[in-house]
């Protein structure tokens, strides 16, 4: 984490550390895997559509489109299985490593040190929640400040964390549909394709509609935000969205003194 | 009796126009003038031109029936007009299954000119051209009495709705085999190789040609869908007749991939008259009778022979059924074969249950999920407005 500095300076303005390279490099894998993935299944799905023949056409049809959708399922299931293991290596190297020098290695403090995690949704959240739409519905004049992590992100990062182990199960099992009732019923296998389907259904909603919103189609981010290329945040952005985090790193960087209002 | 119709009929009805305007009118007054004109002309015409003129048609009946554009109005249902042509094509008539067959082979009677003595055709009957193989008189009769024992048989309709039932000529329409150009020309040099052994090229072309359109498929998947759908999707025949209309064949992965053209892929007669396990489309038997391919007992078989299911355990049968009847989220079973429409099997409405409750689950999260964050994006365009106002004003 130190090869990041918390404040870079380009052509006189402040940007704030957010993804490392690792991190960016997953995003860019998940992005990929899964608009790949939506456009070689829903043509199956939605089959009696007019752009469905043309699009599974574009992606070699039936004999080949199939094997495009298991290979690249098989790299996003990889891509979880990695990112696991990656927050758990964060996890012990960082936290509990911590614990450790400080001879406090309780069961109690790691279950404590697991829920103060940024990813993980506390209580501020749930405040930030109703406090945002407060602001949205006329209630209060003041954005809530979020953390680094706000509420909303959290949504976004915990969409495919809960949709991709039911995804990718399900989906093997469609997949290996003959040997999989050894071991189930037939009738799951119809569950399997609800769970598969509805879950890409509500993950493509999702992040076509919603992700995008706030990453690209948002006036405030139109045509793109470039956070996910750079890894940083523009100071504006800071302010605008993660107030309680860019007062902490300003005071942090002692720059107490240069820190600008939220309703400037 | 309608003849073979070919394609060569549509097009010159097509560029006749008085005979297009009163066929596709399907008014018998309008038509009646033409074509008794047409008659009157081709009367003339049986004078005119030397009989001779169809040296293999010793029957002489395309003296007549060459004429293209002789047809008739005939009473057909509910007191319509149904045309009737009953011209014939010699150089399609000669090159189609039973271009070697006398006309009176299949249709008897018709000594008498008008044919007011004419039978109506029976593929069962002697066909008077020897099998080679029995050196006996070839006839259908066999396929005829498996048809007559199938679910398609007269015997299984216990309401008498006779007329619903699939005869020969329904699925046997006698198209030409469906097969691209440079599919006929390769097979065409295969012949060859028969050539140079068997020394008349007409005797071997035909022998060869009906080997190799017996070896073809003559319907692909889609058209067998298709050709089952006309009767099996009308709920309302299928009512009438006790069974389950078939609507979500086409949900399923099979009629999924049918449609982006898989060929290899179960169509229904892979499942419901499995060829490599020695069942014919004539004799489909129904799901209920236990020596059918898809009875409970013999499902599993089905599902996993060769080129299919073939790893499938005994769990990947029993659950149901591959098309649902009303059932559309539920894409791949339905309640117990045993059970006939409308009676209630505990254990498959339990089934149905699990499997609507995870599907109402998902929608639901959809619905408010979704639902949610756009309200929650309305909101904060809205607010931005607000924001830029305040900031200007």
């Amino acid at each position: 984490m130190q090869r990041y500095p918390k404040i870079v300076r380009r052509n006189g303005k402040r940007y704030f550390f957010r993804f490392s390279l690792v991190q960016r490099m997953q995003h860019i894998i998940l992005f990929t895997t899964v608009i790949t993935l939506a456009l070689t299944g829903f043509p199956l799905r939605y089959y009696n559509q007019p752009w469905a023949k043309p699009l599974y056409e574009f992606f070699g049809g039936i004999d080949i489109a199939p094997w495009i959708h298991r290979i690249t399922g098989l790299i996003l299931l990889a891509l979880f299985l990695f990112h696991t293991g990656y927050w758990i290596y964060l996890f012990f190297k960082n936290r509990v490593g911590r614990l450790i020098r400080e001879k406090a290695l309780t069961v109690g403090n790691v279950i404590k040190e697991f829920f103060s995690m940024e990813m993980i949704p506390n209580k501020k959240d749930f405040y930030d929640l109703i406090d945002m739409f407060k602001y949205l519905l006329f209630f209060s004049s003041r954005r809530p400040h979020y953390d680094r992590i706000s509420w909303k992100e959290k949504f976004d990062y915990f969409a495919p964390y809960w949709g991709i182990p039911i995804l990718g199960p399900a989906g093997v099992a469609l997949w290996f549909r003959d040997e999989i009732t050894q071991y189930v019923p037939g009738i799951a296998l119809n569950a399997f394709y609800i769970m598969h389907t509805d879950e890409a259904l509500l993950a493509a909603i999702f992040l076509f509609f919603v992700h995008w919103y706030n990453v690209h189609y948002s006036p405030e981010k139109f045509p793109m935000a470039t956070v996910f290329l750079t890894g940083y945040l523009s100071e504006e952005e800071m302010i605008h969205e993660h107030y309680d985090e860019y007062e902490r790193i300003m005071k942090e960087e002692g720059l107490e003194l240069e820190i600008i209002s939220q309703n400037h | 009796m309608e003849l073979i119709i070919f394609r060569g009929v549509r097009n010159i009805v097509d560029i006749a126009p008085p005979s297009d305007v009163c066929l596709r009118n399907n008014r018998p007054d309008v038509c009646a003038p033409y074509l008794l004109g047409v008659l009157i002309f081709m009367f003339l015409l049986v004078f005119l031109l030397p009989a001779a003129s169809v040296a293999s048609d010793d029957e002489n009946c395309l003296m007549c029936h060459k004429m293209p554009g002789l047809g008739r109005y005939a009473k057909g249902e509910n007191q319509n007009a149904v045309k009737r042509i009953l011209y014939v094509n010699e150089e399609l008539f000669k090159a189609s299954y039973h271009g070697r067959l006398r006309c009176k082979s299949c249709h008897q009677g018709v000594d008498e000119i008008p044919h007011t003595d004419a039978e109506k055709v029976d593929c069962a009957s002697d066909c008077h051209i020897q099998d080679p193989s029995s050196n006996s008189e070839f006839s259908h009769r066999a396929i005829v009495h498996d048809l007559s024992m199938s679910a398609h048989g007269a015997k299984q309709v216990k309401n008498g709705q006779v007329e619903d039932l699939p005869n020969c000529k329904y699925c046997h329409s006698n198209k030409p085999y469906q097969r691209s150009d440079t599919d006929h020309q390769e097979s065409m040099k295969f012949l060859n190789i028969c050539l140079q052994c068997h020394e008349s090229k007409e005797w071997a072309e035909r022998f060869f040609k009906h080997i190799n359109y017996r070896a073809s498929t003559r319907r692909s998947s889609k058209q067998v869908v298709e050709l089952c759908g006309q009767c099996h999707a009308d709920r309302v025949m299928m009512d009438n007749h006790d069974l389950d209309v078939v609507v979500g064949f086409n949900d399923t992965f099979h009629g999924k991939a049918i449609r982006y053209g898989d060929a290899e892929v179960a169509n229904c007669l892979n499942c419901h008259a499995p060829y490599q396990s020695g069942f014919s489309p004539h004799s489909i038997l129904s799901q209920r009778q236990s020596t059918s391919p898809v009875s409970n007992e013999n499902k599993i078989e089905t599902c996993r022979q060769s080129g299919c299911h073939t790893e499938a355990k005994e769990e990947f049968a029993t659950s149901g059924k591959i098309h649902p009847s009303s059932f559309t989220t539920v894409q791949m079973m339905s309640r117990n074969t045993l059970n006939r429409p409308g009676e209630a099997d505990p254990d498959s409405e339990f089934q149905e249950w699990v499997l609507h409750m995870i599907s109402l689950f998902y929608k639901t999260l959809i619905i408010v999920v979704v639902g949610g964050l756009a309200l929650h994006q309305i909101l904060d365009l809205l607010a931005i407005r607000r924001e830029r106002k305040l900031r200007e004003g």
